[in-house]
């Protein structure tokens, strides 16, 4: 799947969940750079989900576009950093796009796992 | 370990080379490179030269030069520039044609002394556009939205030098007049984003 690298299993199931992660991410941290997103994620993960470039930075910019991040530029060790926060729509969008997450989760271990989700 | 301006520049060239100009997609990675540069020289333990290298090999197939025939012909992109501005070339292209054509369809029906307007609108949006243009110029930052805003810079001049300073006579419709009209909005909207780029990241 374009967006995460092929080291990781059945990707497929990932798609679509770029942007929840992120989110995710900001609303916990408050501001955070593209690199340092991609490492975040392969920590919490202990490397078994990697966001590629190619994926990060497009949807980074269209999440830009849609309102619901704000971006800061600072001058960091010689170079220009933007940083990216959620807005007030992005936080209140986070709320939602976790809580459906949540339910889908709960569906799904209903789903393949009956026993345990009861 | 941080790195060095000279260190940087080689970075810089290094993007340069892979055709990547448009600063509001340059600054991040040249930062999102200089960072993961320095991680691998404070894990690893190794120099500039050998880290720099294990950077640049997430980013290969992002930055693999190519030509895209309905962005230019004149000159190569990165892969990962031609997927983010290729749909917004198309979009600007299909909706100036669409405007026009239908501006020309509108403009055939009506009468004669209306028609006039047509040729103030063209002079209008053509003044603007070059004016703008000239502000753009000041300072010589090349963004993605720089190059949105001169796609349509041929057909501006043609319809501008045409209907305003030749002061052409309105006995019938040109599609090139309707094309920098159809083109305004669009001048504007990149206009506005390019400046506000500029602004943004303090470029001189």
């Amino acid at each position: 799947m374009e967006g995460f690298r092929e080291a990781m299993k059945n990707s497929q199931l990932y798609k679509g969940s770029l942007n929840t992660i992120i989110m995710k991410l900001l609303e916990e941290k408050g501001r955070m750079y593209g690199y340092e997103i991609t490492q975040k994620v392969k920590e919490i993960t202990k490397g078994e989900l990697n966001i590629t470039e190619g994926a990060l930075y497009p949807a980074l910019h269209k999440l830009e576009a849609d309102g619901l991040l704000d971006v800061e530029v600072e001058k960091v060790d010689n170079r220009l950093r933007k940083y990216y926060k959620l807005t007030e729509k992005g936080t209140t969008e986070t709320v939602n796009r976790l809580s459906e997450f949540e339910e889908f989760i709960k569906n799904m271990q209903t789903i393949v796992n009956p026993k345990l989700s009861y | 370990m941080s790195l060095t301006q000279l260190h940087l520049d080689i970075i810089d060239r290094f993007l340069e080379q892979h055709q990547l100009d448009f600063l509001d997609f340059k600054l991040e990675v040249k930062d999102h490179l200089a960072t993961a540069t320095e991680e691998f020289m404070k894990d690893k333990e190794i120099s500039f030269e050998e880290a720099f290298p294990l950077a640049a090999k997430a980013w290969e197939s992002e930055l693999l030069v190519k030509k895209y025939w309905l962005i230019s012909n004149e000159r190569l992109f990165p892969s990962f520039v031609i997927q983010r501005i290729k749909n917004k070339v198309a979009f600007h292209y299909g909706v100036v044609i669409l405007l026009a054509l239908f501006g020309i369809y509108f403009f055939s029906s009506l009468p004669i002394e209306k028609k006039s307007f047509f040729n103030y609108g063209v002079g209008f949006c053509g003044i603007v556009y070059f004016l703008l243009r000239r502000i753009m110029n000041i300072k010589k930052t090349k963004t993605s939205y720089r190059f949105h805003f001169d796609y349509f810079h041929l057909p501006v001049l043609l319809g501008f030098a045409y209907f305003f300073v030749l002061k052409s006579s309105f006995t019938y419709v040109n599609f090139i007049g309707f094309l920098v009209i159809a083109n305004f909005p669009f001048t504007i909207y990149y206009f506005v984003k390019h400046q506000q780029f500029v602004k943004k990241y303090q470029l001189k």
